[in-house]
């Protein structure tokens, strides 16, 4: 007969100290890997919303017009999804839970203006980096025409009131508005004319070009449409693509790129789809 | 003859993990037939594959199960790797078996609580379950949550763990070793414990191969049948014997998986011993075409797993059978005849899941 088999380590466990921690008064060690929730470095996001992409459970809200980045912490999962998803990575997972409660809580951060103006990722153009653009008035008609072409909305141009005025927040410096000029009256600061001129030499029949063949995967660019402005470069949150205005280059790194669509709404032409 | 009652057992019962009803025909104290009846924990989680894309599709098929959460992430994983083409490094391969097995010992350890809990052996389901929090902290010291483990990805896994953890973990293991060996003896060679398990709702190897009984259920039964001998992972390199015992009831199920328990913690040592270096994940692009099916040893049994391309971000298709689903009937067998006394601890030896069999 063998009974009572399990005394010894009863006995033993009955000197000893407990097993359990005396919860809450004696805090858990977390782990460097717990994944306990997720946290916000609020003035290094962009707003891109890649992060609210990516959840597989729909926990995040990314608001961009009100900057405002909201989680429902009751359906987020902790997969870290977001936090390697982040292009600037604002996002950490914190190791600690959130604190238990009867309400399913939902916390919403105020994502701050950055300071400056960010810088213009996509320019590779060298004399567009640090030029204004600027109309010599003289010879100025009035047309309108660079109003039309720009892509950004930022030229007004009124023919009654002889007004010609840039908003030079939302200029991008793409030079569209220079290249369409019949008068020549426009420039970019630093040495920009001879890209309108090679501009100009590179005019060919239209005929649809892409970037890449349609059965690849991913980003692409109807090159015969593209006009170089790098607003997809600018909207790009992962510094995916590179445009040089100068040498007409359209360039996406796929290995970068994912595939968030914030080039295709930005692009003013429409040239932008992705696979 | 007595008269013939009928009782309700479950879903909600003292002992029952997860909701499982079962119809007891009684005569006198003798159960002559029970009739089961599932639905109470149903939750649509194949049909989620139409709204999830794959790739997201694994964190809700890790949760279809919080014990063998672990496994079908595995699964999921390898059937669309498998209808992808995709062949993942070989040290990922490693790193989810020695995962896999890590579940399979936490698994057997919360059963072997559990069971002692059925027959009211406090102190031993709480020691048990002690030793099991020894290996919950591994997963969490490893992958970073105790329960759900999110590093199984399609393409490979998304964490690595270095040799050095490695080695800590088989120390840990040693150490435990010990400590499960004095537990395990408990069951073994207890009266008290014996008197409750053995002879106790016998299943011939016959009836085992009829109702396509899957896993220990199958294994204590005498059948030799174990899926780590031919499945995914590299259990083709590691040096290993299924446990299988002849008896067919209660005990000889109990004993094939503290033998399980043993072989696991061989298998992490053979694993850690031989892992290479490299990469853990291979770069996984564009949408899923063909169809794949993966079978895979859970600690309950043999899983199912299928996936079906549609060319697009979504499957078509996913399928998951689960071993408790195969193991049912064999329970339904098992309990004709036993007395209704013997009814918690029967459901329990076939280690029922049911939130992984309605999922």
């Amino acid at each position: 007969m063998a009974t009572f088999r399990i005394g010894k380590v009863v006995l033993r466990s009955l000197f000893k100290k407990p097993a359990t921690l005396m919860y809450p008064v004696v805090p858990r060690e977390w782990q460097e890997r717990t994944r306990g929730h997720i946290d916000i470095r609020k003035e290094d996001c962009i707003v891109c919303g890649i992060c609210a992409k990516k959840c597989p459970a729909n926990a995040i809200t990314v608001d961009r017009n009100k900057r405002t980045w909201t989680i429902e912490r009751m359906q987020c999962i902790q997969c870290n999804c977001c936090v390697e998803a982040c292009p600037k990575t604002c996002l950490i997972m914190e190791n600690q839970y959130t604190e238990p409660g009867p309400e399913k809580v939902v916390d919403t951060f105020e994502i701050p203006k950055p300071e400056k103006a960010a810088p213009n990722k996509g320019k590779a153009d060298g004399g567009a980096a640090d030029g204004e653009l600027t109309c010599n008035l003289d010879e100025c008609i009035y047309c309108g025409l660079c109003s039309k072409n720009c892509p950004c909305d930022a030229l007004t141009v009124d023919r009654k009131e002889k007004v010609w005025k840039v908003d030079t927040d939302a200029c991008v410096s793409c030079g569209a508005c220079v290249e369409k000029c019949p008068k020549k009256c426009l420039s970019l600061g630093g040495a920009d004319a001879p890209a309108a001129e090679a501009d100009k030499k590179a005019e060919k029949p239209k005929e649809a070009e892409y970037s890449c063949p349609e059965d690849e995967a991913g980003l692409r660019c109807k090159i015969s449409d593209c006009i170089y402005c790098g607003l997809c470069g600018k909207a790009c949150p992962v510094e995916a693509l590179t445009i040089d205005r100068k040498e007409k280059v359209w360039k996406v790194d796929k290995e970068a790129c994912v595939t968030c669509e914030a080039c295709v709404s930005q692009c003013p032409k429409d040239c932008l789809e992705v696979i | 003859m007595g008269k013939r009652t009928i009782i309700p057992f479950g879903p909600q019962h003292p002992v029952l993990p997860e909701p499982v009803h079962l119809d007891l025909v009684l005569e006198d104290e003798v159960v002559v037939e029970a009739i089961p009846s599932i639905g109470f924990i149903h939750r649509g989680l194949e049909k989620l594959v139409e709204k999830k894309e794959y790739t997201e599709m694994v964190y809700v098929i890790e949760r279809i199960c919080g014990i063998c959460s672990f496994g079908h992430g595995w699964g999921y994983c390898a059937s669309v790797e498998g209808a992808m083409d995709v062949e993942i490094p070989e040290r990922a391969e490693y790193l989810r078996t020695i995962w896999h097995e890590l579940s399979r010992l936490h698994s057997h350890m919360l059963w072997l609580g559990l069971l002692a809990d059925a027959f009211a052996f406090d102190s031993l389901f709480m020691h048990c379950w002690k030793l099991r929090e020894t290996i919950l902290d591994i997963f969490e010291k490893t992958t970073g949550g105790r329960v759900i483990f999110s590093v199984c990805k399609v393409g490979g896994l998304r964490k690595d763990i270095d040799n050095e953890t490695l080695k800590e973990i088989v120390d840990t293991l040693k150490g435990l070793k010990k400590e499960i060996k004095e537990l395990t003896d408990v069951f073994i060679t207890d009266t008290s414990v014996k008197n409750r398990l053995c002879g106790v709702g016998v299943l011939s190897k016959q009836d085992a191969i009829d109702l396509s009984a899957t896993g220990p259920v199958a294994r204590g039964s005498g059948l030799v049948q174990d899926l780590r001998l031919n499945g995914p992972g590299v259990y083709h390199k590691l040096n290993f014997e299924p446990v299988v015992e002849e008896g067919g009831d209660c005990y000889a199920r109990c004993k094939v998986r503290i033998g399980e328990v043993f072989q696991s913690i061989d298998l992490i040592e053979q694993a850690v011993s031989q892992i290479p270096d490299g990469p853990i994940d291979v770069p996984v692009k564009g949408n899923v075409k063909g169809e794949f099916a993966v079978r895979l040893e859970q600690p309950r049994g043999e899983a199912f797993y299928y996936a079906k391309g549609a060319d697009s971000k979504f499957l078509e298709r996913m399928r998951v059978r689960t071993p408790t689903n195969m193991n049912i009937p064999a329970l339904v067998k098992m309990l004709q005849g036993c007395d209704l006394a013997d009814v918690p601890i029967l459901i329990l030896t076939i280690d029922p899941c049911i939130s992984c069999t309605e999922r």
